[in-house]
């Protein structure tokens, strides 16, 4: 295999590891940046469905709370045996079964609605976190609507120390490992003759049935690669919140600032979920310091002002500005 | 004699009340080259859809190399050698004109990987002309430009059926003869057998052995294109009636 062909996934893959680090040794950039790391991470994993067919699944949060469930009543669950198995081995539980829920469910949901188009495929998804949501609270099961807590498991099946680190550190690595491993997803299926499918139903889903592409399978499997990355998400961050209630788990609003951090850095393509949630972190920051409690008043006339002047994100806009150089050759 | 590629058995089709296609039996040979006329609306758009399967018959069967494929969508027609060139046409704007073909290539039985895909495609768009706009947006070509790319795209996956609806409409006198020389060239090279639709009938009768005169969704004559021509029904129904 020649290195150079995949250098522009090196070199990001490698950005990635430089802002891990800061992560890791200063310690006053802990919080924004493992913020930040989940926001990138659930951009990328909405962009390698999204961005990769421009098909809008308003249900996306349901995934990510599906994981946070599936991977917390796992930890419950092995935790519960009287001597506990190995925190790899619970952890490693967590995310599969997590991974496995959500891979169901977006088969389920994904088998009958990706046979609609654009439009209607939206609409067919909206019912899917309400449904969800109301589900647990309704039969109760997973806690109901008093929520899952995993705290005082984790506690008393190791001790303390272990239960900070947990928690405040590796489950950030954890949902590092998971954005890794979606950026590598996107990369290959572009490479493929799947994003080649994919590329062409992008723009002409009924010119790309007639050219050859099986629309229907291709946006099937892109759905359901990207809504099982999305459980695996869940599953860290229960690891990190040790905790999930209803209201918030089914709460649109953060994939709503997913997708704004994909369009913003260019959707479909690899790099622009980074380069989007870097630039809408510290545009968060800093308007939050400066205009604190109209932060959001701020932001989107912010974000507004940024669409127009950039229509196909920041990443759009560079490859064509150095069109034919090597910087474009970088942008994937 | 060749051999039998496609036929089309009984074909019928009707949009609310009307038949777009009404009982059309058609047989195309391997590497023929056979043009489709008749005014507007008398069905021919209908029946490329029909054969490259974007709708399901009312009635009728479509048998392609042996085979029943009736009930088959159209990307597995395309990937079985059904190849089609819109009438306006839908390149994918956002994509490089090579990346296009390389679409058009990719999806088919005898292009195995990419790599092949894009030798494929580069070859093709040497033949067509379009090689030197080979990094180009596809949105920023000109309408001629467009219509080589379509027929690039249509060519890339070595088809045994290439459908083009229109290929020449909209085209300068000048480009017709090149567009229509070069299908003539790589069909007979490939083997390719052609159906043209086509409402300017005078520009591309020459170029094929065969013409049908479809009119309100039924197949009127089906001979040469001199015969089918000078035929009255023809003259009377298409050309207008000649005052004496």
């Amino acid at each position: 295999m020649d290195i150079r062909t995949h250098r522009s996934l090196i070199i990001l893959f490698l950005v990635s590891l430089i802002l891990l680090f800061v992560r890791v040794g200063i310690p006053e950039t802990r919080q924004i940046l493992s913020i930040l790391f989940f926001y990138i991470a659930l951009s990328e994993v909405f962009n390698l469905f999204t961005g990769l067919t421009l098909y809008v699944c308003f249900g996306y949060v349901a995934f990510v709370a599906l994981g946070m469930y599936g991977g917390g009543a796992t930890i419950k669950y092995l935790l519960s045996a009287s001597s506990p198995p190995p925190l790899a081995v619970v952890l490693a539980c967590a995310f599969a079964v997590a991974g496995i829920l959500a891979l169901i469910l977006a088969l389920a949901v994904g088998w009958i609605s990706v046979r609609l188009k654009g439009a209607y495929f939206a609409i067919a998804t909206i019912g899917l976190n309400e449904g969800l949501k109301n589900l647990i609270e309704g039969t109760g099961i997973w806690g109901g609507s008093s929520g899952l807590v995993i705290a005082n498991d984790l506690i008393q099946s190791y001790n303390y120390d272990t239960f900070i680190f947990v928690t405040s550190e590796l489950a950030d690595y954890l949902i590092f490992t998971v954005y890794a491993v979606t950026i590598l997803c996107i990369y290959l299926v572009i490479k493929s003759r799947l994003g080649y499918g994919l590329a062409a139903l992008r723009e002409d889903e009924e010119a790309a049935n007639v050219m050859g592409v099986n629309v229907v399978r291709y946006k099937l499997i892109v759905f359901v690669i990207s809504a099982t990355l999305a459980g695996m998400l869940g599953a860290g961050k229960m690891i990190k919140d040790v905790a999930i209630y209803p209201p918030q788990a089914f709460a649109v609003s953060y994939t709503v600032e997913a997708i704004v951090i994909s369009m913003l850095g260019g959707l479909g393509t690899v790099t622009g979920p980074v380069i989007g949630g870097l630039i809408y972190g510290v545009l968060k920051y800093v308007l939050t310091v400066s205009f604190p409690g109209l932060q959001l008043l701020a932001l989107a006339p912010a974000l507004m002002v940024m669409c127009v002047m950039f229509p196909y994100g920041i990443v759009g806009w560079l490859r064509r500005r150095f069109k034919g150089s090597k910087i474009e050759s970088l942008l994937i | 004699m060749s051999k039998e590629l496609l036929r089309l058995e009984n074909v019928s089709k009707s949009f609310g009340g009307i038949r777009a296609l009404n009982n059309v039996n058609l047989i195309i040979k391997e590497g023929e080259k056979l043009a489709i006329i008749g005014p507007n609306g008398a069905g021919k758009t209908t029946l490329f859809n029909a054969i490259s399967g974007v709708f399901g018959l009312d009635s009728g069967r479509i048998f392609y190399m042996g085979r029943d494929i009736t009930k088959l969508p159209p990307f597995k027609r395309k990937y079985l050698g059904i190849s089609r060139a819109f009438q306006i046409p839908r390149p994918f704007a956002g994509m490089t004109v090579l990346d296009n073909v390389v679409v058009g290539a990719l999806f088919s039985r005898d292009i195995k990987d990419i790599m092949e895909a894009r030798v494929r495609a580069e070859e093709i768009l040497s033949l067509v002309g379009l090689h030197s706009k080979k990094d180009e947006l596809a949105v920023n070509l000109t309408s001629p430009e467009k219509k080589l790319l379509e027929l690039a795209r249509a060519l890339a996956p070595k088809p045994k059926l290439l459908l083009l609806d229109e290929i020449v409409a909209g085209i300068p006198p000048a480009e017709v003869d090149k567009i229509m020389g070069l299908v003539v060239r790589i069909s007979e090279q490939e083997n390719i057998s052609v159906v043209a639709l086509v409402e300017h009938v005078m520009r591309v009768l020459k170029y094929v052995e065969r013409a049908v005169f479809l009119h309100e969704g039924r197949v009127m004559m089906d001979d040469t294109p001199d015969k089918v021509l000078n035929s009255e029904v023809v003259k009377d129904i298409y050309l207008g009636k000649v005052y004496e």
